[in-house]
């Protein structure tokens, strides 16, 4: 029988852009995991094994996963390293359930590094992700990437750009109550379509900015989650799915792999109805048209009837599925802490600990992250009280 | 209250690649020096692949046939850049998913020859499902550059 593994603690650092970051790489690590050890009233002594998120390029050869202290290196513990661009903080999630679920580690730490606070030039960094030869010489950065699918999203079902500027603005209104946003302007709709276009259909608020901070997460076994923590939030289901390097057999239309990957982790987790059954959800959206084809893609309505839910304001806090209360990673994009903050997110308002954006008593929650390639990966994990 | 000054550190990189591109690539590649777009075929599922493919990645098999193409295609996805960043072309510029000749894969490459007179305009220019055919660069050293770009089929 499997081992249970339950997320026992969360630690932020604030968020501020990474233009105006004085914060080191060590310092920003040391404040997240002391805050995470923290809210369990563990020491760095009591950690059994550091994940450790990275993404190419930024980091170039110096990893700071190699050089950081604040893991618990000096006493003799494993570090593994993942990788799956933007999703590696929900691939570095899924390998801490596993090791716990596996019973090799009882207590594990899980780090969501800042990525762009050392960068010149983020989008020039962002186009190295995009395969040479073949894609790389046309131009496409991270928000291109985006663009290809809130594009032919819009064609294909009449969106209109007023929707695409109304989930840009959800986002930005519940960040204002988040303490933990980067960007706390609470746009509406009007001023997100007066901002510039900066790749159609995404405009400039539409768009996540890059920002500076960290996050940390101790995981615990069943046992020891029962002895240290009394809300221990459990993973019911989590599982990821990748798809080619190239672009390839994308037509952008949906996110078609995100919708096989919810029908395998539904499966396991025994949702039916995905609308009744989550109380609180935090999907993925660096580009604010994203969360609308997540609507689509993990069945919380119909195939390109995503706006009439935003419309009729049921993924509001007090609609039927709040969706990112936390004002999503448009308003909070540290990089790779973005795929680990989802599930962070959702672990506080399971807890009740959701200072400023809590949902009335969620009891089961999902946590989505995308990344790579023109979105190569797509990780998803259910959680639960 | 005054913040204390944080130093910050500079440094670069420069590091160059040299990537071998293997048979197919390079015979897909060699092959638009002399402006002919070929794609290869999967003989067991028969797909066929624009650009082409080392192997099928669906059936785990060596492509067998290549085929010749007239190069037309149809516009899956785009999106028209209106900033400038690093590395990349002026704005404004173009950039399609393009579905080559009956290729079970697009490629990506720039769309040009729009006609218009703001540049707001061009993301009306393009319909999803529009013909396109290349236009060969002057210049070319058997690179997917060597068309210039895709422009509308009139």
């Amino acid at each position: 029988m499997e081992k249970r593994a339950a997320v026992i603690g969360v630690g932020y650092t604030t968020y501020c852009s990474n233009r105006r970051e004085t914060r080191s790489k060590a310092e920003l690590a040391h404040e997240a995991v002391r805050n995470a050890l923290g809210m369990v009233g563990l020491s760095i002594g009591d950690i059994d094994v550091s994940v450790y998120t990275s993404v190419d390029g930024f980091e170039a050869t110096v990893r700071p996963a190699r050089m950081l202290e604040a893991f618990g290196q000096g006493l003799n513990i494993p570090l593994v390293d993942v990788n799956t661009g933007g999703s590696a903080g929900g691939s570095g999630f899924k390998e801490a359930v596993h090791m716990i679920e596996a019973g090799l580690h009882d207590i594990v730490l899980l780090y969501g590094a800042p990525t762009f606070n050392n960068v010149v030039d983020n989008q020039q960094v962002l186009n190295t992700a995009s395969p040479p030869v073949f894609e790389k010489p046309f131009g496409i950065g991270a928000v291109h990437m985006g663009a290809f699918y809130a594009a032919r999203y819009m064609r294909e079902h009449g969106i209109d750009e007023y929707d695409y500027a109304h989930v840009a603005s959800k986002n930005h209104r519940a960040a204002v109550k988040n303490p933990y946003a980067h960007l706390r302007n609470g746009f509406t709709p009007e001023e997100v379509l007066e901002s510039p276009m900066v790749t159609w259909p995404i405009r400039l608020y539409e768009c996540c900015p890059t920002s500076s901070g960290a996050v940390a997460m101790i995981l615990a076994s069943e046992g020891r989650a029962k002895e240290l923590c009394d809300t221990p939030v459990w993973v019911r289901a989590i599982s990821s799915i990748a798809d080619t390097f190239l672009s390839g057999f994308k037509v952008y239309r949906d996110f078609d792999k995100l919708k096989i990957l919810a029908k395998k982790v539904y499966e396991k987790a025994g949702i039916r109805n995905p609308l009744k059954d989550f109380d609180v959800a935090e999907l993925f959206n660096p580009f604010a048209p994203f969360e609308l084809m997540e609507y689509d893609a993990l069945g919380f309505c119909e195939e390109g009837k995503s706006v009439s839910l935003l419309r009729d304001g049921v993924t509001e806090i007090d609609g039927e599925l709040p969706v990112n209360m936390s004002g999503g990673v448009v308003c909070t994009n540290s990089g790779i802490s973005s795929a680990v903050n989802r599930h962070a997110e959702i672990a506080l308002q399971l807890m009740g600990k959701a200072e400023g954006r809590q949902v009335k008593s969620p009891e089961v929650g999902l946590a989505h992250s995308w990344g790579g390639n023109m979105g190569q990966f797509h990780t998803l994990a259910v959680l639960t009280l | 209250m005054s913040t204390p000054q944080v130093m910050k550190k500079e440094y670069n990189m420069h590091l160059d690649f040299s990537l071998p591109l293997g048979k197919a690539y390079t015979k897909w590649m060699q092959a638009l020096k002399e402006k002919k777009i070929l794609g290869n075929t999967c003989g067991k599922c028969g797909r066929i692949f624009v650009p082409a493919k080392p192997f099928c990645e669906i059936c785990f098999e060596e492509p067998l046939e290549w085929v010749e193409l007239d190069g037309r295609g149809i516009v899956e996805s785009f999106t028209v850049c209106f900033e400038k960043f690093r590395n990349c072309p002026d704005p404004p510029y173009v950039v399609g998913i393009l579905r080559i000749g009956d290729s079970a894969t697009c490629m990506t490459h720039f769309i040009g020859g729009l006609a218009y007179q703001r540049p707001e305009e061009i993301p009306g220019q393009i319909r999803i499902g529009m013909a396109v055919e290349p236009v060969w660069a002057e210049d070319r050293t058997g690179d997917p550059l060597d068309i210039a770009y895709f422009r509308p089929v009139k």
